[in-house]
Parts: C-alpha cells; structure tokens; sequence
C-alpha cells in the first residue's frame, strides 16, 4: 500500500519543525514541515516535504495535540474538513501558535475521502516550504481496502501529491516582493523530482493484472496539473472527500492548487509504462515542466 | 477538469447602433420551452442580493427598461502593502449600481437594455458582453449608448473589446446578472452575491498608462483584484464581504476576467456547482476547491450549515498577496451568524 494504511487513528501528536533540508535537482534546500512526534521526518517517515500524512477515520472525534517547535508562529488548516472556525486555523478567524506552544485541534472526521492541510500562516511561504500535506478519512471501520461506506474496494492505494519548487525563493523566509510571482524551477511528486520520482516507491504504481489501484490526488503545488498514465484509462470516482456525481472515465485529468481526485485503475492486460504529472502555465496553456513515476501491471 | 477556451479576442463585433444577442430571442425561448422542469426565478427565491438590498428588477417586467451610466476611467489603486497602481475601469454613475469598484448590470432575460457609457480614457473603448454581444466604438471623450438585449438567464461579464486579452487585467469589467425562467434544482435561494475576479500584471497596466503596448508575449500578475478590490478592503465592503445566517442558502455568482486559471477554496463549507458557463453541472459533487477558469462564469450553490467566520479565496497563493506580501489580493469572508 505505498507506505499508507500505518498513520490510522483518532489522536496524533504532531509538531511544526524548521529544521528540515533535502537536495532538490542538485540544489539543497530548507525545508519547513510538519511530523509525528514519533517519526521525526515528514511524508513516508523518509522525506521533509511533503509533510506527514494523516489517516483519521470517518465519524470519530479526532484531536491533533499539536506543538510548534520552532521559532515561528503556525496553524493547521485542514482544508476541506469543514471544521468550525475555532479548529479551521486560520490566525485572524481563531489564533496563531506560537513558537513552542501548543494546541489540540478537534474536529469529527467528515465522509471518507482524500482532504489536506497546511499551515495558515504567511501560506504563500510557508506553503511554499513544505507545510502541506494530506489526510485520508478512512470509512467508520477503519478499512484500507475501501474508499468510503458503501464506495469501491482496491486491491492497491496509491497517493500523489504534486508540488513545484522556486528556487529563486530559498533566501526568502517571509512573503513579500520576493514572492509576487512563482516561477518553478523543479517539478516534484511526492517530494521527488527526475529520477528519484520514477523509482520512488511511494510513488510507483504496481499492482497486478484484474486487480484494482486507487490512487488519490492531492494538488500542492502553484499550478495546475495535468495526470495521464502512459494512455492507460482511468476512472475519476471522487473530488474533495464526496463520490463524484457521474463516474468519469479518460485518459488524463486536470486539476487546480487546493484540490483533490480520487482514480480507479484498472486493467485486464499487463501494462507497463509512466505515470505523468505536467504542470501547467496558467497563461499560455503551456506545460512547465512534468514529473513521472512508474506504473506495472503484471 | 478541463479548462474551457480562454477568448483571444472579442467574439463578435456589431455596428455602431445594433442591438444583437448572442442567443437569439427565438432560440432562447425554444430552449427554455424544451426544458424539463422550469420554475420561475422570482421574489420567494431570489429574495436579497448582495447585502440583503431588495433587488433593482425582478421576474415581473417594470414599464421602464433600466438605464444604466457608466464612465470608462483611469484611476490609481492603492493595495494593502502601499502600492499603488493605475486601472481602467467601468465605474457606476448615478444612481446605477455596484458592488466594490464594479458596476452590476441586473435586468430579465430578452428584455432591451441600454448602458450609456462616457469615455474619459485618452483610448478608444468597445463594450463587450463575454460570449455575447459587443457594442460600439467609443471615442476618447465620446459619450455613447450600449443597447442590447439581457443575454439568456445566468452570470455574465462585460469587458472592453479593443484591448483584448488586455482589458480585463487592465481591470474593465461589469458583472450582469440576467434574471428569469430556468432550470431550477437547487431549490430556495435566500441570498446572493457575485464576486469577479481580475489579476494584473503591473507591467502591462504601466504600459497602458503610458500610451504604451503591453508585451502580450510575457504575464505574471502581482497584483489580484475581487470586485474591483483588493484585501482588507474586501473585507468591509458589504457586497464582497458574504455575510449571511446558519440555514440559509446563498447563491455565489462567480465571474473571473483575468489570466489565472483559479481554484477557489471555501474554508467551513462543501458547495455545489450549480451552473458553469451556464450550463447546468452534472459531473462534480459537493466540493470546497472549485475551477474557475479564466473568462469564465460560474454560479455556486452554498448552504450555511455552520456559523462562524471562514475565508474564501483561490488557492494558486500568490492571488492572495499585493505583489506577494501575504495576505493580500483576492481573500474574502463569509460571515454567517447563528
């Protein structure tokens, strides 16, 4: 299951770090994230950007004992939960945390599905950084195998989070002219780019013929994006935690900053090619830049 | 999702003294006849716009067809991190209403229309309704009428035809609002907001000012406007600030003139698209980050069914910043009371 199925519960222990660093096309950088108290890096317990995921279960009263280690105020947003305004995180509707202070966020889980979250504070830096990540609501019985009470099962789970790097950014720890337009110089999933993306196991797509993946979608980065998978089809089941109205099945699929998409994949031949995130120009129409991961059916 | 076509240039191009409509009136009727269900848009649903003001025009005809004046002028914007910068605008005159810096255009669908416009801009200027009907050439210090017909039943924009993809950006806009029988599955409706969405890149507005031509081959906008406004003033303008009461259903029309491709975030609340480009949508479910292309419109179903404070805005960031000092740019609230 690509490292999910391990961060399932009712109470995490998560903290704000800035100590975070990783080498991005040859580059390094800083990164700002949050973790588990008990993983000390960020997404897989293997990378500081994105953050680490969370894995709540539907209709369950859920806290997140949440600490600020670090030398900044932060919040957590949790982005389509649609939580009360005292929980949503943002500092001028509720409050900031300060550096090491505390707070537990309390919220009952919604309807099964792919959601986010992401600090509030200063978002295009910090957002920027790597303080984003995703949260998957699993159905009231805890199940792994499927994607809501009632909703289709897989046999494997994938989850993609697309992301883009301005390098021209590293010096800047705080929005400003700086920060007026985004230009991205590195194209990531996961976190990965270039060829640590196309191996990377969180990333890779393999399951086995007349089998069923699931693969969640979660736009992070600031562009959009566009998913085709080798010309494999695909079905798009659900966006931002709700069964979409009419299946649809394609080939490729855009979608925004913010947003979230859930596919069924599926295949009665062996299949063996690239899974491809091109992120796009929003004036141009253009492709920016892509990144790809690997997909066997065998 | 797919992004729909991003227009180039105006559609379409009448004479001087036209009046044309995109849908002809025959075709629009036979369209609307032809629908399954059709229920009239009127006072029980529709009963409050914007801050709750009684609406201008409703279902039932008025003897008198609306008359709206509008100025084309240069003004300089002053943004929260003190940047100031020159737009081109429509601007309300008299008693012709608007909400922030936009004027709104609202009348029933297939009625005739006329918006006397004034042109105090050193360049020519051409009305135009997006996907719909363009008006006549106004000269530099001309004052001209803009007849036409209210375009089929939903949310339209009104930009300038000569600067192209220019003129939104450079911050041309009007919302129109065209009332009258249409699907209808939504069900009640206590309230209504539009919120247009413009961005700017300071370079071609500089440009513009200057008598100059932007270079249309290079746009990264820095500056993010909503109803004509930007962040805090957004906040205390009562018909960009959503405020609204637990159990009431709020329609949001939204209308996006500029170049970004938004995804726009509704912190507190799943919505639904209602219409895109209108035309019913039948695909997407409930969803709190919504597509909003770049020339395009969208009307969105919210049902408060929490109170509290939640902020709306895109999600591509640097919209939410005056040249990139955060917060700034295209963040608004829905205010809902208990």
């Amino acid at each position: 299951m690509a490292g999910l199925g391990v961060n399932i519960g009712t109470s995490f222990n998560m903290r704000a770090r800035m100590n975070g660093f990783t080498s991005l096309g040859g580059q390094q950088v800083e990164l700002w994230y949050f973790d588990l108290d008990s993983s000390n890096s960020g997404f897989q317990n293997n990378r500081f950007m994105p953050s680490v995921h969370l894995e709540p279960i539907e209709g369950e009263l859920i806290t997140l004992n949440f600490g600020n280690f670090s030398n900044m105020p932060h919040t957590i947003h949790l982005h389509g939960l649609d939580v009360d305004t005292l929980n949503d995180g943002v500092d001028t509707t509720s409050f900031l945390i300060e550096p090491f202070d505390s707070f537990a966020y309390q919220f009952i889980a919604p309807h099964a599905g792919t959601y986010h979250y992401h600090c509030h504070i200063d978002t295009v830096m910090h957002y920027h950084r790597g303080m984003a990540g995703a949260i998957i609501v699993r159905p009231p019985d805890g199940s792994t195998n499927t994607a809501w009470e009632g909703g289709p099962t897989f046999d494997e789970e994938i989850l993609w989070q697309t992301g883009t790097y301005d390098l021209s950014w590293e010096a800047i720890t705080e929005s400003g002219p700086g920060t007026a337009r985004h230009r991205p110089s590195l194209f990531l999933l996961n976190g990965r780019v270039g060829d640590d993306a196309l191996t990377d196991p969180a990333s890779v797509v393999n399951f086995g013929v007349g089998q069923t993946a699931y693969l969640r979608l979660v736009n992070q980065s600031y562009q959009w994006s566009r998913i085709s998978l080798g010309g494999l089809p695909f079905q798009v089941v659900a966006s931002d935690g709700r069964p979409m109205r009419r299946v649809v099945t394609t080939d490729n699929w855009e979608f925004g900053p913010g947003e979230r998409y859930d596919l069924l994949i599926q295949s009665n031949a062996p299949f063996s090619g690239l899974g491809t995130i091109s992120y796009l120009d929003d004036y141009s129409g253009g492709v920016l830049g892509e990144v790809s991961t690997e997909i066997n059916i065998t | 999702m797919k992004d729909s076509a991003k227009p180039k240039s105006p559609r379409s191009a009448s004479s001087d003294s036209s009046v044309e409509s995109g849908l002809g009136r025959r075709k629009f009727i036979k369209e609307v006849a032809g629908a399954a269900a059709v229920v009239p848009v009127g006072a029980s649903l529709l009963a409050k716009t914007g801050n709750g003001a009684p609406k201008e025009d409703g279902i039932i005809p008025s003897a008198r067809a609306p008359r709206w004046r509008l100025e084309a002028v240069r003004e300089e914007q002053t943004f929260g991190d003190g940047s100031v910068l020159p737009f081109f605008r429509f601007r309300a005159q008299g008693n012709s209403p608007s909400n922030g810096n936009l004027p709104i255009l609202r009348s029933t669908s297939g009625r005739n229309v006329s918006a006397r416009i004034s042109n105090t801009l050193s360049f020519p200027i051409q009305p135009t309704i997006v996907g719909n009907v363009t008006g006549p050439v106004i000269m530099p210090g001309e004052t001209r009428r803009f007849d036409f017909v209210m375009p089929p039943v939903g949310t339209w924009m009104m930009t300038d035809a000569l600067l192209g993809q220019v003129a939104g950006s450079a911050g041309f806009a009007a919302a129109i609002v065209s009332e009258g029988f249409q699907f209808f599955q939504i069900g009640r409706i206590d309230r209504e907001y539009f919120l247009l969405y413009q961005d700017t890149d300071s370079r071609w507005n500089e440009a513009i000012d200057v008598g100059g031509v932007p270079d249309e081959s290079i746009y990264e906008p820095n500056y993010h406007t909503l109803n004509g406004l930007s962040y805090p003033h957004t906040m205390m303008d009562p018909d960009t600030r959503l405020t609204c009461q637990l159990g009431e259903n709020v329609l949001v029309r939204i209308g996006n003139l500029g170049h970004v491709r938004h995804s726009l975030h509704f912190h507190g609340y799943h919505a639904r698209f209602f219409k895109r480009n209108n035309r019913p949508e039948v695909v997407l479910p409930e969803k709190d980050t919504f597509e909003i292309p770049a020339y395009s419109t969208a009307e969105i179903f919210l049902p408060i069914n929490q109170a509290g404070e939640y902020p709306l805005h895109p999600h591509s960031l640097t919209s939410v910043t005056d040249n990139g000092t955060y917060p700034g740019g295209q963040i608004t609230m829905i205010d809902a009371s208990a």
